[in-house]
């Protein structure tokens, strides 16, 4: 019989440990705040750090590299505090993260108290909004552009093909 | 699922992606009753993924997998994304990041049908949150907001393939059936308002359809939009009957046509010629040159080129040519350092192209044109110059290698579509250096000397795509035989250069095969356009034979296995027929059989042949090979030109086909020791093809003919119509090239 894995319990202890971390970065005040998480010097997730509080072993350290189920976990708290996430390739392109890092600041604008958790609720709301639109523009635009392609690859093959817009 | 006789149609959502092509994939799915099912789809730009949810039309047919185990399959040509709903949302939701799962389940649970409401209305997502991780909050919290990110993100996806799956319904009421047209058209359409961009475009489908059904769709629209106006007479339909026009020239691979030839073919459509071209010429739509009127597109790449080629010779030269004794020197040098003895012939022609930055080298079979190649290449090298050599299928590519490689410098050459690739690669790392391109891509510079062999098989707009990728100060020599067919696409630059003239050396004195050869001979008789005497075949080993019609089977028995073989035929169904009896001849009952795709099955022993080019998997559209093994999972194949058989990976298998009969322009590249070449009675049989076809051999053809089939085919021409004009060169002091030092 294969031996289970131990990618749930790691999931398990690493859960706890982010919410931990993420009760107390949202307990201090707002201007206050500083990453709960352990951060290496340059501002990325200290991925060590992080492996030896949840009590990993050293060799399963790369689990929290390699699973994608861990590391899309341990970036969403990570950016959400204004730390880098695990592996550079996560951060698609500026748009996506200038968007990430609106909503992280919304995010980090709730307060424990019913108050603060409508008015953040109402921010996500509104950011959702604005998403939906952005979404719509990008949308119409990759329509666009497999419309100018269209056109392109005709021309490519002898024909002009005139499209009134 | 709704079955009607074998007729299938109902919602599949995809677990395994197992086959995906440019135009069709085949994936493992469930139907909303979790069924397994397999759906085999055939048209363009569908890419699904696991969790992607299609309503699919089809005929119901069984699959049988390795194991021998039958699962059902329905082959399909009508297949919609579906947008995601209720509880269709499950499999879109356990691909998302920290949902997958318990929590997707937990939510299904909750909430399912009215999911997608939920998910969509952010007052809800406190409850959501309780359900995502009710012991811990504040991390529930980030996952929900991420969640409801994805939904927003989703539902536009969404909106826009509501927007395809409306067109294409549109498209439908319109009486077009055709999904790879009505895919086609979508991309031109594509929009929130497709319908509406269809209805002020409403003879864009006379340039990707046949004319009739394209005027129905036209004049339907039309008549919606203008009622009462005169629908024969409208400009949009007159500009398409023209469209529809160049469609067809383009499809025969000609750029232009006479007016009077233009004329006639608006006639057929049922537009007035004269008032059509004027509405043309007022738009500023119609290309002239000459007596020629130019399709458009091809106008605008023609005259890209011939501003690119201009260009490059009016450049400063990048590496210093000498003139008189200085350039003859180094061309004795380039002959003692390869060891090579050139006629005066190919001696003034290697000098004459040093001194062209934009040059042909014209010659039919056996003249030597390599052995130019590589004296050239030499003397170019000893100049500090670098030299890439290309030719277009991956056989000649390897051919020209083992030709113009010398044990001290070896010459890789590369297929054209390769060179695009690594050149497009070096663009995109000169605008962003962090780009990273293979170690094996060649680099292109100033000094670049790109010599392109079999150049009269490239077609204008592959030339024009490389072009657009040399540096400033690169180099072009085109290397190829005007006899020979024209491209398989549009144009043909190469035979028109030669026509020209002004870059042109040309090599005649045939050196190769004509000790004990009648193919030389042969074939240029052909070419001359002159019906060879030939002696029937009674099982010589070399020479140029004919044998009847009925002997096609017979002859192909006696020398297959005995000889290196290829047999040639125009028709692509008389290759289908020779693959498929051939390959049943070659096996018995219990002869194990591999199905690699729709175009082979494959046992040990099989010739086969790669129908594209797959750079990533070395293989080359043209490249021949022989089935090794077929034992393993995956099949293993001896390519030409390999020393060892090595594993096709699964999905290139579908690019395979059986290679025991070909097509002319597929065998192009190739040369075989024994060529068999049906000569049928079809348009496709002409001179070019038949002195193509004989001239891929290296000691015995055999042409399957009878004397009025052959003698109608060598009287046929390839005729190619272009506009494409280069100017004439003037001439540069070459008056003293030709003649040894």
């Amino acid at each position: 019989m294969p031996r289970p894995s131990v990618i749930p319990t790691v999931k398990a202890a690493l859960e706890d440990y982010l919410e931990r971390m993420q009760v107390a970065f949202l307990a201090a005040p707002e201007d206050l705040r500083v990453p709960t998480l352990p951060a290496t010097p340059d501002g990325k997730v200290n991925v060590r750090a992080l492996a030896q509080a949840v009590d990993l072993k050293q060799t399963q350290e790369k689990y929290l590299y390699e699973r994608q189920e861990l590391t899309t976990l341990i970036n969403l708290v990570a950016e959400g505090q204004g730390l880098m996430p695990i592996g550079s390739r996560l951060l698609v392109d500026a748009a996506d993260k200038a968007l990430k890092d609106r909503m992280a600041r919304t995010a980090q604008s709730a307060k424990a108290s019913a108050q603060a958790a409508v008015e953040a609720q109402s921010a996500t709301a509104e950011l959702l909004e604005k998403l939906r639109d952005v979404v719509l523009e990008n949308e119409s635009l990759k329509a666009q552009n497999m419309r100018f392609k269209a056109q392109l690859d005709m021309i490519h093959s002898g024909m002009m093909v005139g499209v009134q817009d | 699922m709704s079955v009607l006789k074998d007729q299938f149609e109902d919602t599949v959502t995809v677990q395994r992606v197992v086959y995906q092509l440019d135009r069709g994939c085949i994936f493992a799915g469930e139907l909303s009753d979790g069924r397994p099912i397999r759906v085999k789809f055939a048209g363009n730009d569908t890419h699904p993924l696991p969790g992607d949810t299609f309503h699919v039309r089809g005929l119901v047919d069984s699959y049988r997998d390795k194991f021998g185990k039958t699962v059902v399959q329905i082959n399909s040509k009508h297949m919609h994304r579906v947008v995601t709903a209720g509880l269709l949302l499950k499999p879109w939701l356990e691909r998302l990041p920290n949902i997958a799962g318990t929590r997707a389940d937990r939510l299904i649970r909750a909430f399912g049908h009215d999911l997608q409401t939920v998910l969509n209305d952010v007052s809800r997502a406190h409850d959501v949150a309780k359900l995502i991780e009710p012991t811990k909050p504040a991390l529930a919290a980030k996952i929900t907001s991420q969640l409801y990110a994805a939904v927003a993100i989703q539902a536009g996806a969404d909106q826009i393939r509501s927007a395809e799956l409306e067109f294409l319904t549109f498209l439908e009421t319109l009486g077009l059936q055709q999904s790879r047209i009505a895919g086609q058209l979508w991309r031109f359409m594509a929009g929130f308002d497709a319908v509406d961009r269809l209805k002020r475009n409403p003879y864009v489908p006379a340039s990707l359809m046949d004319w009739k059904p394209a005027d129905r769709i036209g004049q339907r629209l039309l008549r919606a939009a203008y009622e009462g106006a005169d629908l024969q007479t409208h400009p949009a339909r007159l500009v398409g009957a023209l469209n529809s026009v160049w469609r067809d020239i383009l499809s025969e691979g000609d750029t232009a046509a006479t007016e009077a030839t233009v004329k006639a073919q608006l006639e057929k459509r049922g537009v007035d010629p004269d008032t059509t071209i004027r509405l043309a010429e007022e738009r500023g739509s119609l290309r002239r040159i000459g007596v020629l009127l130019r399709a458009p597109g091809a106008a605008w790449i023609e005259d890209q080129i011939v501003s690119a080629l201009l260009a490059m010779e009016s450049t400063q030269p990048t590496v210093p040519i000498s003139a008189g004794q200085g350039l003859e020197s180094l061309v004795y040098d380039a002959e003692m350092e390869t060891g090579l003895t050139l006629t005066n012939e190919q001696h003034g022609a290697v000098a004459l192209l040093l001194t062209l930055p934009v040059a042909a080298l014209q010659g039919g079979a056996g003249v030597g044109k390599t052995t130019v190649m590589k004296v050239l290449a030499t003397c170019w090298e000893r100049l500090g110059g670098n030299v890439v050599m290309s030719a277009l299928a991956g056989k000649a590519a390897l051919t020209l290698s083992k030709g113009a490689s010398t044990s001290a410098r070896p010459r890789l050459a590369y297929t054209i579509a390769r060179l695009i690739g690594m050149a497009q690669r070096q663009a995109l790392q000169t605008e962003n250096p962090a780009f990273k391109r293979p170690a094996s891509d060649v680099d292109f510079t100033s000094t670049t000397l790109l010599v392109v062999d079999e150049a009269g098989m490239l077609d204008t707009p592959s030339l024009h795509k490389l072009l657009s990728f040399l540096p400033e100060g690169a180099r072009l020599l085109f290397v190829g035989d005007e006899g020979q067919l024209p491209p398989v696409g549009i144009g043909k630059v190469f035979h028109d250069m030669v026509a020209e003239g002004s870059r042109v050396a040309k090599l005649t004195q045939v050196l190769r095969q004509a000790a004990d050869s009648d193919i030389p001979k042969v074939s240029a008789l052909v070419r001359d356009g002159k019906v060879p005497p030939l002696a029937a075949w009674s099982g010589q080993t070399k020479g140029v034979f004919v044998v009847p019609g009925a002997q096609i089977e017979s002859v192909q028995r006696r020398l297959r296995g005995k000889t290196e073989l290829m047999v040639i035929a125009a028709r692509r169904a008389t290759v289908e027929a020779i693959n498929e009896s051939e390959s049943l001849e070659a096996r018995n009952k219990t002869t194990p059989t591999r199905r690699l795709g729709p175009f082979a099955t494959v046992a040990v022993g099989d010739p086969v042949v790669a129908a594209v080019n797959r750079y990533q998997d070395g293989l080359f559209n043209g490249l021949l090979g022989v089935v090794d093994s077929i034992a393993s999972p995956e099949v293993s194949i001896k390519w030409d030109g390999e020393r060892e058989p090595r594993s096709l990976p699964k999905e290139a298998e579908a690019d395979i086909e059986l290679a025991y009969g070909i097509t002319c322009h597929r065998a192009q590249g190739s040369s075989s020791q024994a060529v068999v070449i049906v000569v049928e009675e079809s348009r496709l049989v002409t001179r070019e093809w038949i002195y193509t076809a004989i001239t891929r051999s290296l000691e015995l053809v055999i042409l399957v003919a009878d004397v009025e089939t052959l003698t109608k085919g060598i009287e046929r021409r390839t005729r190619r119509t272009t506009g494409f004009s280069l100017p004439a060169r003037s001439p540069m002091g070459a008056a003293h090239i030709g003649q040894r030092p």
